[in-house]
């Protein structure tokens, strides 16, 4: 079962940033939406894996509860963050802020030697204000003009990316879950 | 500064609001361009319909009780026959019939139709339009409201 964590602080959000993300793993297996504020240690030992989503762009009340993601420097299953989700594991596992970084809307992106078959250049749709550098034992798969876009840990299956795959790159949920 | 957010702007400073509810579903570009919008002026905003299978959504339309008319048509198939039409069982047939011909979005969400609210669950009264005409320009045709009156809800249900 896939442990979708919502970090919106308003609950209608959830509805534009969570739910899409779950509906999408339901097509390859089980997902079970947890807002990271009521999230249980069975949640997190019966997880086959985690997608941290992300949340509006007026909303950072997440980056305010670093201690609730701690769990997630033992964590030994996958977990994928998108743009919350990897300012969040970014932030966790030692790295810093960088903003403000306004990226809104389609963007495109360089990557190179992604696990999920990223064409060097593609477009992405991104939101967010905050941008993170890459932490300690992660390196960087893609980055847009202004800010680093994908990082992945050296030996962890951790990845986060900092625009929202659910929306124009569906491809690498799919391979997510599938890893 | 676009008129868009020349409004937004209005409504800001005349009601004090403090964010938006859009009804995006799957255009970037609309979407991109609200956030933009709200990020500018300091809204939240809400697109709770954002990824929702769009079929469903307009039979959730149908299920509970909107009246939604198409008022401007700009796709392959949308002739000016579908000017004022109401979105009812026979609408999503055809629309997707339209889909399947011409992969046209079947909730317009590239432009291809615009719609208008003339009832709704949330409204106090519904609307009737009393007189229209129809402007047919080279790729679009638009259903023209130039007299619309209010209508007390009571009377619809006798």
């Amino acid at each position: 079962m896939m442990l979708v964590i919502d970090v919106c602080d308003e609950k209608m959000h959830s509805a534009e940033f969570s739910s899409p993300v779950a509906n999408m793993v339901k097509k390859f297996g089980d997902a079970k939406i947890v807002h990271y504020l009521e999230l249980k240690h069975e949640d997190i030992d019966n997880s086959s894996g985690v997608i941290i989503c992300g949340t509006a762009l007026k909303d950072d009340n997440y980056l305010d509860n670093l201690d609730k993601f701690e769990w997630l420097l033992y964590y030994d299953k996958k977990v994928l963050g998108i743009c919350a989700g990897m300012q969040l594991i970014s932030l966790v596992f030692g790295g810093k802020k960088i903003g403000p970084e306004l990226e809104i809307g389609k963007t495109e992106v360089f990557f190179k030697n992604t696990p999920f078959n990223m064409r060097e250049s593609e477009y992405v749709y991104s939101l967010h204000k905050t941008a993170v550098s890459c932490p300690p034992s992660f390196k960087p798969y893609g980055e847009s003009k202004k800010c680093i876009q994908m990082i992945g840990h050296d030996k962890k299956r951790i990845w986060g990316v900092m625009f929202h795959p659910e929306v124009m790159n569906e491809k690498i949920i799919e391979k997510f879950c599938g890893m | 500064m676009n008129l868009l957010k020349q409004l937004v702007k209005k409504a800001k400073d005349k009601y004090n609001i403090k964010g938006i509810v859009t009804g995006a579903i799957h255009s970037v570009y609309q979407a991109s361009r609200i956030q933009r919008i709200c990020h500018e002026l300091g809204l939240v905003c809400f697109n709770p319909l954002w990824l929702a299978d769009q079929e469903s959504i307009l039979n959730e339309l149908i299920s509970k009780n909107y009246k939604v008319i198409i008022t401007k048509t700009a796709g392959m198939g949308l002739d000016k026959t579908w000017l004022g039409r109401v979105i009812d069982e026979k609408f999503i047939k055809d629309i997707h019939k339209l889909n399947q011909k011409y992969k046209l979005n079947v909730a317009g969400e590239g432009g291809e139709f615009e719609s208008f609210v003339l009832d709704s669950p949330l409204f106090n009264f519904a609307l009737e339009v009393e007189d229209s005409d129809i402007i047919e320009e080279d790729n679009n045709c638009t259903y023209n409201i130039k007299k619309i009156q209010k209508i007390e809800k009571s009377h619809i249900l006798k």
